[in-house]
């Protein structure tokens, strides 16, 4: 076990520990890596070319196993940890979705890329509501380019209003037939649609090849023609001499020295369950939001009684995640029975709805993303319910496959004192690790938004002649977008911000916190990890500068 | 793990993916292929598992266009659901199959599998009158068995790519998107 002492400890091999361990390794820094999880093998591991009828209950499980819960399914179950297994308690219900394996959730993350503009870091001044963040989207701007160039993302330029354009290595994949008959319905309504921006090939990039359109991303990409920090990061890392990566890690507190700065981190191995410490001159938390700040609140100290970094008692709070619809289906009458294609693509849309309510009055604050899907699915779900059995059941289920369209929203949510989590004394987890729980839900925001949400959904269905299938209107729980974040917020004041605008700990100079926890709003425009990864690569250069000025 | 047919490794090859990426996926393959163990009943019993087949085959038969349930083996698939549910669900699919086998022969004076096609289709006609709101265990027999049988039909090779057409899951060197002429789908 490693006994030297390193530069930069970093906790978390996803998007924002990945890219923080690349840019301090790059820049001569001796980095060790501690991944919770196991090194994954995407041709063993991941179930990307499996049929249902290869699987015993067809995908789905065996009954009961995986109901009510969210992502985990036959086809990926070898890959989450289940919140049956390792439990926590949320009041109202929150889903929070852990991969522990090298690539975290950038092994099966969704992939949109978009930016986040100019008036999303000045929400309060330039919207109205919410809160400013200290850094404006002009010192992002090289930052993304920088995180986009790493990423590889295909996309257009379309020059739409504050979602500037990316860096895109490659075109942006075909639109099927059906995308573009509701791009061109959904125009007459004056609802816009653009060409995805996303992190899957359309050319061969950076020794990755481009996507060969089987259309299972979500189950992980057996070749890497997607991004994750497993097949793009992680690689060129393991070259460095001055990297080290330790598999099995599970961070438990971070250590303090005698003058109440972080010393390095104590985990424990996830195999043999011993109790080990790792020193560095720098701690770097990205162990995504809700373990981060998990983290913190566990290494209370007689320097740091709330927890490390937790002056403020904000770790924890203002806790947010993509205001999530329910999906909205129609079935389109003229599509009924039309040509087989193959339309898998690079799996999911090729197409978006992105917010349009800039120039509009609402009564809500925010905006939202509406995600559709419309082709010939590896199975029937959202076909629609027909009655009888026999031949005409057969023929009308063969009439409906490929004629349904799908809609869901994707919405900005507020930061409110009252989301948070914190840790539960009377629930640990297998090593003993006291777990967080959860008191985060839909806001009086959220449920007007939704209402518009639906409201819109119908309407481009309408546009589209779509039969509206009967639909519940609901928020998915906090947590389900998987777009956790805002828990160790940025800021100027260390009274209502526990980061600095550098994810530097305004307590702790040598501690940063480089994943989504830093965020201090959650725009409704859709993607977040690319954000997250020019925030990490910026506070990481800035810890980089630091420590080879000796301030660190 | 991943199971990955022959012609897709070939084609991925072809796209220039390295074939150590694919080593692993093809050992999983060639184990599947050299395993083909034959099914063996874990729940219903030959006689329930001849009426579950027939009435599976029922709601989705065989047609010009491609074979039905039977075909399908979809009375397996039923079984294995049925095996691996909980001690009450178990139940209901014993005591269901019972009612509406007992149904049949009270108004046949023959079990469901030995009576008329046309016999059979007044029996199922009757149990699905009600199938948005089933009350009696005959008709629950047939909501469970409709769930079970198009969930296990459209999952097949048979029913997903025989009777739907489903092309994808294959490796394509580019995605041809939309090919019609400009406007065609306003």
């Amino acid at each position: 076990m490693p006994q030297q002492k390193y530069d930069a400890v970093v906790v978390g091999s996803g998007a924002g520990g990945a890219t923080a361990a690349y840019v301090l390794a790059q820049q001569g820094m001796k980095v060790i890596l501690l991944e919770a999880g196991r090194m994954l093998t995407p041709a063993k591991d991941f179930n990307t070319h499996t049929w249902p009828w290869e699987l015993p209950f067809r995908g789905e499980g065996k009954p009961g196993e995986y109901d009510g819960l969210w992502k985990i399914n036959e086809y990926t179950a070898q890959l989450y940890t289940n919140p049956r297994q390792d439990i926590y308690k949320s009041d109202p219900e929150f889903h929070w979705t852990r991969l522990r394996a090298v690539g975290g959730r950038t092994n099966t993350w969704g992939r949109s890329c978009f930016r986040h503009g100019p008036l999303d870091f000045k929400t309060k001044s330039m919207q109205g509501f919410g809160e400013d963040w200290p850094i404006s989207y002009d010192e992002m701007a090289p930052y993304y380019d920088k995180a986009e160039r790493l990423v590889g993302i295909v996309g257009n330029k379309d020059d739409y209003f504050n979602m500037p354009d990316g860096v895109y290595v490659g075109p942006p994949h075909k639109p099927r037939c059906s995308e573009l008959f509701v791009r061109d319905r959904a125009a007459k309504i004056g609802v816009p649609m653009l060409h995805e921006r996303t992190a899957v090939l359309s050319v061969p990039y950076d020794g990755r090849p481009a996507c060969h359109y089987c259309g299972a991303c979500g189950n992980g990409c057996d070749v890497g023609a997607r991004f994750s920090s497993l097949d793009a990061i992680v690689p060129k890392l393991r070259k460095l001499p001055n990297f080290t990566l330790q598999t099995n890690a599970v961070a438990h507190q971070v250590l303090v020295n005698p003058e109440g700065k972080a010393r390095g981190v104590s985990y424990f191995d996830a195999v043999t369950r011993r109790h080990y410490e790792v020193e560095g001159r720098a701690v770097v938390l990205a162990a995504s939001t809700v373990e981060s700040g998990r983290i913190m609140l566990n290494s209370a100290s007689r320097f740091h009684p709330k927890g490390i970094g937790n002056s403020s008692g904000l770790i924890g709070h203002y806790l947010m995640d993509s205001t999530k619809s329910g999906q909205v289906s129609g079935i389109v009458p003229e599509w009924q029975d039309r040509p087989r294609a193959n339309e898998d693509g690079a799996g999911g849309s090729h197409m978006t709805i992105p917010r349009f309510n800039y120039k509009r009055k609402d009564n809500f604050f925010g905006g939202y993303f509406l995600l559709g899907g419309s082709s010939f699915p590896r199975g029937i779900g959202g076909g629609g319910q027909v009655p009888g059995w026999g031949p005409e059941l057969k023929k009308t289920i063969h009439a409906k496959y490929g004629a349904a369209i799908g809609l869901r929203g994707y919405g900005e949510r507020l930061p409110d004192y009252d989301n948070y989590f914190e840790i539960d004394p009377n629930n640990k987890d297998a090593y003993g690790i006291p777990q967080a729980r959860f008191h985060a839900g839909a806001k009086e925001n959220d449920l007007k938004m939704m209402e518009d949400m639906y409201g819109w959904m119908e309407q481009v269905l309408r546009a589209c002649g779509a039969e509206i299938l009967p639909y519940k209107k609901y928020v998915e729980p906090m947590g389900d977008a998987t777009h956790e974040c805002g828990a160790a917020r940025m800021g100027t004041d260390p009274k209502s911000s526990v980061l600095n605008p550098f994810c530097q700990s305004h307590d702790v100079k040598n501690l940063y916190v480089t994943d989504a926890s830093c965020f201090v709003s959650l725009p409704g425009t859709h993607g977040i990890t690319t954000w997250i990864m020019a925030l990490s690569w910026r506070a990481s250069e800035h810890l980089a500068d630091r420590m080879k000025k000796g301030e660190i | 793990m991943s199971a990955i047919n022959r012609r897709t490794a070939l084609s991925l090859l072809g796209l220039g993916v390295v074939s150590s990426r694919l080593e692993a996926a093809q050992q999983h393959l060639h184990a599947l292929q050299t395993d083909p163990k034959p099914y063996r009943l874990q729940f219903f019993s030959p006689p329930e598992n001849a009426l579950v087949d027939r009435v599976a085959e029922m709601i989705v038969p065989a047609t010009e266009h491609s074979p039905g349930a039977h075909e399908a083996k979809v009375s397996y698939y039923i079984d294995l659901v049925a095996a691996n549910s909980s001690e009450s669900v178990r139940a209901d699919w014993k005591s269901r199959l019972a009612a509406f086998d007992n149904m049949a022969a009270s108004r046949h004076g023959k079990s469901f599998v030995a009576l008329t096609p046309s016999e059979q289709g007044a029996v199922l006609t009757g149990v699905s009158a009600q199938e948005n709101h089933p009350s009696t265990p005959e008709e629950h027999f047939f909501v469970d068995m409709k769930k079970a049988t198009l969930f296990g039909y459209y999952t097949s090779e048979v029913g997903l790519i025989k009777e739907l057409g489903y092309q994808g899951n294959q490796a394509l060197a580019s995605f041809p998107g939309c090919t019609h002429p400009p406007g065609s789908h306003q």
